[in-house]
């Protein structure tokens, strides 16, 4: 079973993403900030993180994403970012920082297992 | 020595010959001719005369006759022939060369026989006299054209007024020898006296012309005193109404030299004192990118201006000053038709901290509402494309409505602060109310929407009468109630009670909420008036933010404030300052 990580501060977005996942065959971690995230990263080793752009703290979703992917031994998991701006220069900054995908909220539950299944394809 | 001539009795045809050629040799001379040289002439003519009798009394005894119309045609000759000479030397415009010839012939030939001494007439002397004659009707003529009245009114005196009068004079038995000694005097006389008059004349013209060309001068230079008048008052109007504006502006001459700088421009550049007359456009723009901020356009950018095509409409170009203070200018150029710059520095700071501030406020309200949205739209969609448990629905349903909620809260908010600030334009409607009148209602609200808390109120003050605005008072009380309650658990007690302080110098009465709930941070506090700043963001408290901003807004509408001070982990206190009206 793919290992997901849901890295995002506000608890209903959380359980949205959480319950939206539950309907497919994923095994569901939480964090509610990017130092937890990037935490438990290494320790539970997820296929693929779900990151929020801005969570308050040290580390927004930006900053997690460049570390998981200059880590080499997170580099193989796959990065998608949320968040609520969707400007062309968010994207760009998500792009530079090696996300695989970026998702704008309001974001569709369907669009987002889709997005997830494209990115972690069944063996 | 000269022949003598016997006098020959008076002959008409002789006569009116004679005296024709007389009266013509006037007309011509005195109307005809330019009137001072006419005068010129015959006076010349009078003084060769006079020589020619003296010299002629050498030669002929006193007593001796002479023929009168000997003396006549002498005298004719020799004015004729002054008359000949002056247009010679001086012909007039259009008189035709041949005409100016042949004036001069016959004179020439009498000249001549005068000077011979041989008297006239002689048969000899018919061709002068022909001559003479047909100059005379010649110059009749060119009179005739031009003034056809006049001609011909003359040459009629002439044909009848002569020989009426030699008629007389021969019947009167006049001896016409002696009429010489009278003719010359009176010719001479007569000549002085068109002379005398014309000068007079003249003069009489000149001073009429000093006087009017004075009175001209006097009108003249009132009239310029009156305008000089205008344009200083005009000047000085111009100037009041520049010193009021409170843009800068900067007007250069074509050499690029300040020929004018209204008040706003010296203060802004710091030359309030000794004036910006004479300063050139680098000058200018080198003070003002001294006090300009880093990224404010750098030198170049008013010469960018002026080189700039006239015909394109150029858009103003923004400068940010940091010296005196931050101000945002929008620089507009314009030139003027003589050649010169205008250069308006409108002070644009307001409307731009205000867009920024709107841009900020929309940008942060349009993120808190995209979150709760998220909600709605993910848990629908899921509830309605995938076959949920009842229990993960209920759920589901709870997250959406309570999430639904808390939009209309903050739209509710939204609107709440733009009513806020649409009031403050106009003025706070205040009414007198008692405080408990005020108070009571909204605790009695609060109450009945979370029994489960306690509420005490104890209001000391509670009579006091207060000029407020009762509505937005209550829905800052509301807030800081709703607060108190959403921010501490069941069971708690809510105190509300009032307090008489100072504030800024100014005597005032405070409504004070006291809760017993999860108090704050001391960085929570300092940062709860900021817009969507939530104590607890969680999640697990409602609430978007706006609460606190809000009260605030409302306190200080009203002259008043608002003081919070908590406990982290005790609980809140806060206090609402109203002005006491008493003194």
């Amino acid at each position: 079973m793919k290992r997901v990580l849901i890295v995002e501060d506000q608890p209903d977005i959380r359980k949205l993403i959480r319950m939206t996942l539950e309907f497919e065959a994923y095994e569901i971690h939480e964090a509610p900030d990017g130092d937890t995230g990037l935490r438990m990263a290494s320790e539970v080793k997820p296929d693929l993180m779900l990151l929020d752009v801005m969570m308050p703290g040290e580390l927004d979703g930006l900053d997690v994403c460049k570390h998981i992917k200059t880590d080499p031994a997170l580099q193989h998991i796959k990065v998608v970012l949320l968040t609520a701006r969707g400007q062309a220069r968010d994207r760009d900054a998500g792009q530079s920082v090696g996300a695989d995908e970026y998702l704008v909220k309001p974001f569709s539950p369907l669009q987002l297992i889709d997005t997830i299944e494209l990115l972690l394809p069944p063996e | 020595m000269p022949p003598e001539l016997a006098a020959s009795p008076l002959s008409g045809p002789d006569v009116a010959a004679t005296a024709l050629a007389f009266v013509a040799l006037l007309y011509a001379v005195i109307w005809r001719f330019d009137r001072e040289r006419g005068m010129l002439a015959i006076g010349v003519g009078m003084a060769v005369l006079a020589a020619f009798y003296a010299v002629e009394h050498r030669f002929v005894p006193i007593d001796s006759n002479v023929h009168p119309v000997a003396m006549l045609w002498t005298l004719a000759g020799i004015a004729f022939w002054s008359v000949g000479l002056c247009e010679f030397t001086h012909p007039r415009p259009g008189q035709a060369a041949w005409l100016r010839g042949a004036v001069l012939l016959p004179l020439l030939l009498q000249a001549l026989l005068v000077i011979a001494g041989l008297q006239m007439p002689r048969p000899w002397h018919v061709l002068p006299l022909v001559c003479s004659f047909g100059i005379l009707i010649a110059t009749l003529l060119q009179a005739g054209r031009r003034e056809p009245g006049v001609g011909f009114g003359y040459v009629s005196i002439a044909l009848v007024a002569v020989p009426a009068s030699t008629l007389t004079l021969a019947t009167l038995g006049v001896d016409t020898f002696q009429l010489r000694y009278y003719a010359m005097p009176a010719v001479i006389l007569f000549a002085l006296t068109v002379l005398a008059v014309n000068v007079l004349r003249r003069r009489i013209q000149l001073e009429v012309e000093v006087a009017r060309r004075k009175a001209a001068e006097s009108a003249l230079s009132r009239r310029a005193d009156r305008l000089v008048g205008q344009v200083a008052s005009k000047s000085d109007q111009l100037d009041t109404i520049l010193a009021l504006c409170g843009s800068a502006i900067a007007d250069f001459d074509v050499n690029g030299r300040m020929r004018y700088a209204n008040p706003g421009l010296e203060a802004l550049i710091g030359l309030a004192d000794e004036g910006a007359l004479g300063l050139s456009v680098v000058e200018l723009e080198r003070r003002l990118v001294l006090r300009s901020s880093k990224d404010s356009p750098g030198p170049g950018v008013l010469t960018s201006m002026v080189g700039a095509q006239d015909d394109i409409e150029q858009p103003p170009i923004r400068l940010t000053l940091e010296v005196p203070e931050l101000l945002a200018l929008d620089v507009v150029h314009r030139r003027s038709a003589d050649g010169g710059h205008v250069f308006f520095l409108r002070d644009v700071t307001a409307a731009t901290q205000v867009d920024r501030l709107k841009n900020e406020f929309m940008t942060t309200a349009a993120h808190e509402l995209r979150t709760p949205l998220a909600s709605v739209f993910g848990f629908t969609e899921l509830l309605l494309k995938r076959s949920v448990p009842q229990q993960k629905q209920r759920e589901m349903l709870e997250t959406v409505h309570s999430h639904s909620s808390r939009l209309i809260e903050l739209v509710n908010e939204m609107v709440d602060l733009k009513q806020i600030d649409s009031r403050r334009k106009s003025a706070p409607r205040r009414e007198a109310c008692r405080l408990r009148d005020v108070v009571l209602p909204m605790v009695a609200d609060e109450r009945a929407r979370s029994p489960n808390h306690e509420f005490l109120t104890s209001l000391a003050h509670g009579d006091q009468v207060v000029y407020v605005d009762s509505m937005l008072t209550q829905r800052a009380l509301a807030n800081v109630l709703a607060n108190a309650v959403r921010y501490s658990k069941e069971g708690s007690r809510v105190q509300v009670t009032t307090t008489m302080g100072r504030r800024q110098g100014e005597a005032m009465i405070g409504l004070v909420v006291a809760d017993q709930g999860i108090g704050m941070t001391p960085e929570q506090v300092s940062r709860i008036f900021e817009r969507f700043y939530r104590g607890d963001s969680s999640g697990h408290v409602s609430g978007n933010g706006l609460g606190m901003s809000i009260v605030k807004e409302i306190c200080e509408q009203q002259g008043g404030r608002v003081q919070v001070t908590s406990t982290h982990g005790k609980g809140t206190v806060v206090t609402l300052w109203i002005p006491s009206p008493m003194a």
